[in-house]
C-alpha cells in the first residue's frame, strides 16, 4: 500500500526547489509556484492526519515520526497565517527547507503503532500536543528570523555589501523574531503545564520518570524565557536575544526527540 | 519595421558644457516635436533630454534624412553647425537595440542606475500626450518598457549600490525597516556630508540635525535641509536620539570615543545605530565599531562595498546585454510578422475585389444559370486565384520569416498590386 505522505513530501519538496529558486531568481511567479506547492501538501498532510486521527482516536503526534510531520504541518500553518502580516516572500527561502528537513526526518523514522495508554484518549492529550507543537511551531519560525538577524548582524559588522539575497532588515527580523517568540511562549508555556495538571489530577507520582523530553522541555522554557524577558525590558542587546532564540530552538529540537524515550 | 531613426549625443563623445547647450526643458519638447511634424520631416518622434543625453527618437518620413533632425536640433537650440560630428545616428535595427539598452540603464554613465528608466517614460508619456507618437514608436517604447523591466527585475543589476552616498544609503536600509521613522545626526557641515545626506533626506527621513563646531555655518547648512541646528557641546546627547550619524568634520582627532557611544547605546537600549565617518582623518575610533548595535562604516568601507557593487552591475550587465539582444530578435520578428499580415492582407483584398468584379460580369453573360451551377462557377474562380496566389504568399513567408532576406517584402510590394492595410479592420485569411 503506497503511504500517503509521499504526496505531500512531492509539493514540499517542489515548494522547496522553487522557493530556492526565487531566492536566486527573485521572481513573483517563483513564489506563487512556492506557495500554491506548499498549500498542496499543507492540504494533503492536514486530511492525511486528520484521518489517522479519525481512525486511531488518538491525535497524530504520539511518536517521533507523527511529531516530526505535525511540526512541519504546524511551522507551514504558522507561515500562511502570518504572512498577510509579514508579507515576507523571502521567508520561504529559507522556511521550505526547514518544513521539509522536520517533515522527512518523520519519514525516515517508522511510524511504530503505539501501545495505546489512557491518557491518549482524553482532551488533555489534544490540547497538550496541539499547544505544544504550536509553541515549538513559533519557536521555530522566531528562529528562522533571528536567524536572519544574525547574519545580517554578521555581514553589517564585517562590512560585507549588502546580501544578495533580499532579506529583512535587521530591525524587521529583530521584531518578528520578538513578536513570534512572544506569542509562542505562552502557547508552549500552556502546553507545559497543560500535561503537568493532568500529571497531578490524574496520574501516578509512582511511575512519573522525567527523561530527555521533560529536560529539554524546561530547559527551552527557561532559555527562551530569558530571551523573551530581553525582549520585554530591552536589557539584553539584540543578537544576543537571537542567539537565546537559536539555542531555545534547539532544546525544541530535543524536546522533539525525547519522545523516543518517552 | 517603420522607418525608425534616431539621432542625439551622450555623455560618452559630448562634453556637459555643449550636452547643456543642447537640452530640452519639459515644456520646450512638444512645440519642438510638433514643429518637426508640421516640417514634414516625421511622422512622429519622442524626445530624451536627461543630464547625459539628449536624443531623437523619429518615425522618419519618406524623402528626410536624419541630417534633417540634427540640423532642426541643432538650428532650435543654437547648437554650433561645426560639432556635427559629436551627433549619432542609429537606424532601424540598431535603434531598437539602443533604446533597449538606454532603458535598460546599459548606456548609463553609472551602470544599471534606475533613473533613466522613469525619463525614458517620461519623455515617451510627454509625446504621446502632445499627440505626436505614432503607432510604431508606441509599440517600440512599450516594447522598450518591457525589456526594460525584464532586464531590471530578472537580473538585478540596479540593486547593488555603486557610489558611496548609495552605498551608505543601501546598507542603512539593511539595518532599519522604514526610514521615515529614522532620524539622522550630521556632525560637520562638509560637501560629502551633503551628498551622503541628500539620499536619506529625499527618502524622507523623520528628522535631520547638525552640529557644527561654527554655529554660524551649521546654520546655514541645515537650511539646505530644512534641518534643525544643534549647538556643538550638545552633540553626545543629540546622538541618544538618533539612528544614523553622519560625520565629516574637519577635526585631527576622533571625536566619538567609545566611552561616550558606549553610555549612548545604554541609553539607547541597544537599539541600532548606524554611524557613516566621511571624515579623513576619522573622526569616529575604531573600537567604537565593536560595540554591539553600532554598525561603523569609514569612507573606505563604503568605497569597498561600491566597487564591490560595481563589479556585480558589470557582471550583470553581460546577461542584461544578452536578453536584450534575444528580445531585439522577438521584437524584429514580431514586426515582420505584422508587416508581413498587412502585405498579404492586402494583396488578398485586392484579389477579391478583382474576383468579385469579374465574377459578376461572367455570370451576366452566361445567362440563365441556376443557383447550383452559379455556385459551381464561384468556387471554381475562387480556386484558381487562391492557387495561383498561394505560392508566390508560401515565397515571401518563407523569405521574410525564415531567411529573413532583406527587402523580400519590399520585393513583393513592388511585384503585386498591395493595398493599404485599412485602420481597424482584419486583413482576409491567407489561401
Amino acid at each position: 500500500m503506497i503511504d500517503h505522505s509521499v504526496y505531500a513530501l512531492f509539493f514540499y519538496v517542489s515548494a522547496m526547489a522553487f522557493a530556492l529558486l526565487y531566492g536566486g531568481f527573485r521572481q513573483k511567479t517563483l513564489f506563487i509556484l512556492t506557495v500554491i506547492s506548499a498549500g498542496a501538501g499543507f492540504v494533503i498532510q492536514t486530511v492525511m492526519e486528520a484521518r489517522a486521527w479519525f481512525h486511531t482516536e488518538i491525535p497524530p503526534a504520539a511518536n517521533l515520526h507523527e511529531l516530526f510531520q505535525l511540526t512541519a504541518w504546524a511551522v507551514l500553518a504558522l507561515y500562511f497565517i502570518l504572512y498577510p502580516m509579514t508579507r515576507s516572500r523571502i521567508l520561504v527561502f529559507f522556511l521550505m527547507p526547514l518544513v521539509n528537513l522536520a517533515y522527512m526526518a518523520g519519514m525516515m523514522v517508522p511510524n511504530q503503532p503505539l501501545e495505546p495508554k489512557p491518557f491518549y484518549f482524553t482532551p488533555w492529550f489534544a490540547i497538550h500536543i496541539f499547544l505544544l507543537v504550536f509553541g515549538i511551531g513559533f519557536f521555530f519560525v522566531s528562529f528562522l528570523y533571528a536567524a536572519i538577524f544574525i547574519m545580517q548582524d554578521h555581514s553589517l559588522r564585517h562590512r560585507h555589501a549588502p546580501s544578495h539575497l533580499p532579506i529583512p532588515s535587521l530591525e524587521e527580523a529583530e521584531r518578528w523574531s520578538a513578536r513570534l517568540l512572544l506569542a509562542g511562549y505562552p502557547i508552549y508555556t500552556l502546553g507545559m503545564f497543560s500535561s503537568i495538571i493532568y500529571g497531578v489530577l490524574f496520574g501516578n507520582k509512582e511511575h512519573y520518570r522525567p527523561g530527555l523530553l521533560e529536560g529539554a522541555s524546561v530547559l527551552a522554557w527557561l532559555v527562551l524565557g530569558v530571551a523573551s524577558y530581553g525582549w520585554l525590558t530591552a536589557k539584553v542587546h539584540p543578537r544576543r536575544r537571537s542567539w537565546l532564540v537559536v539555542a531555545g530552538a534547539a532544546f525544541s529540537v530535543l524536546i522533539i526527540l525525547g519522545i523516543i524515550w518517552h | 519595421m517603420s522607418d525608425l531613426i534616431l539621432v542625439g549625443v551622450n555623455h560618452k563623445k559630448t562634453p556637459v558644457e555643449l550636452r547643456e547647450g543642447l537640452a530640452f526643458a519639459d515644456p520646450e519638447k512638444v512645440p519642438f516635436l510638433d514643429g518637426l511634424r508640421q516640417s514634414g520631416h516625421v511622422k512622429g518622434a519622442v524626445l530624451l533630454s536627461t543630464c547625459n543625453r539628449v536624443e531623437l527618437y523619429a518615425d522618419l518620413r519618406e524623402g528626410s534624412t536624419a541630417e534633417d533632425l540634427i540640423g532642426s536640433l541643432m538650428e532650435s537650440r543654437g547648437f554650433p553647425r561645426e560639432r556635427r560630428d559629436l551627433f549619432y545616428i542609429q537606424e532601424q535595427k540598431d535603434a531598437v537595440r539602443h533604446l533597449f539598452r538606454v532603458a535598460s540603464g546599459l548606456d548609463s554613465m553609472i551602470l544599471g542606475e534606475p533613473q533613466i528608466f522613469g525619463q525614458v517614460k517620461e519623455a515617451y508619456f510627454q509625446a504621446r500626450d502632445g499627440g505626436v507618437v505614432t503607432t510604431p514608436l508606441n509599440l517600440l517604447f512599450q516594447k522598450a518598457f518591457h525589456v526594460a523591466k525584464q532586464v531590471r527585475t530578472q537580473t538585478g543589476i540596479g540593486e547593488r549600490p555603486v557610489t558611496i552616498s548609495y552605498a551608505a544609503f543601501n546598507l542603512a536600509s539593511s539595518i532599519f525597516a522604514d526610514l521615515s521613522t529614522k532620524r539622522i545626526l550630521l556632525l560637520g557641515a562638509g560637501e560629502m556630508s551633503r551628498i551622503v545626506a541628500t539620499h536619506f533626506v529625499e527618502s524622507g527621513v523623520k528628522q535631520v540635525r547638525v552640529a557644527n563646531r561654527t554655529y554660524e555655518h551649521g546654520v546655514e547648512f541645515a537650511r539646505y535641509f530644512g534641518a534643525e541646528v544643534v549647538p556643538w557641546a550638545d552633540f553626545p546627547k543629540a546622538l541618544i536620539q538618533s539612528d544614523i550619524v553622519i560625520s565629516s568634520t574637519g577635526a585631527p582627532r576622533p571625536i566619538l570615543l567609545r566611552p561616550m557611544v558606549e553610555t549612548v547605546m545604554k541609553l539607547r537600549r541597544w537599539a541600532s545605530l548606524f554611524i557613516i565617518d566621511i571624515a579623513v582623518p576619522r573622526d569616529v575610533e575604531e573600537t567604537v565599531g565593536k560595540i554591539d548595535g553600532v554598525y561603523l562604516y569609514d569612507i573606505d568601507d563604503l568605497q569597498e562595498v561600491a566597487d564591490e557593487g560595481l563589479a556585480e552591475r558589470q557582471k550583470k550587465a553581460t546577461l542584461a546585454e544578452s536578453m536584450i539582444a534575444s528580445e531585439l530578435d522577438l521584437y524584429t520578428r514580431f514586426l515582420d510578422h505584422q508587416s508581413l499580415s498587412e502585405v498579404i492582407g492586402g494583396l488578398m483584398g485586392w484579389a477579391g475585389r478583382v474576383q468579385d468584379a469579374e465574377l459578376e460580369e461572367a455570370l451576366k453573360r452566361m445567362g440563365d444559370l441556376t443557383p447550383k451551377q452559379q455556385e459551381v462557377v464561384k468556387n471554381t474562380v475562387r480556386r484558381v486565384v487562391h492557387k495561383i496566389l498561394h505560392h508566390p504568399i508560401t515565397q515571401v513567408k518563407r523569405l521574410v520569416l525564415e531567411e529573413e532576406t532583406a527587402n523580400a517584402l519590399q520585393v513583393f510590394r513592388d511585384l503585386f498590386p498591395v493595398e493599404p492595410a485599412q485602420e481597424g479592420k482584419a486583413p482576409p485569411e491567407d489561401p
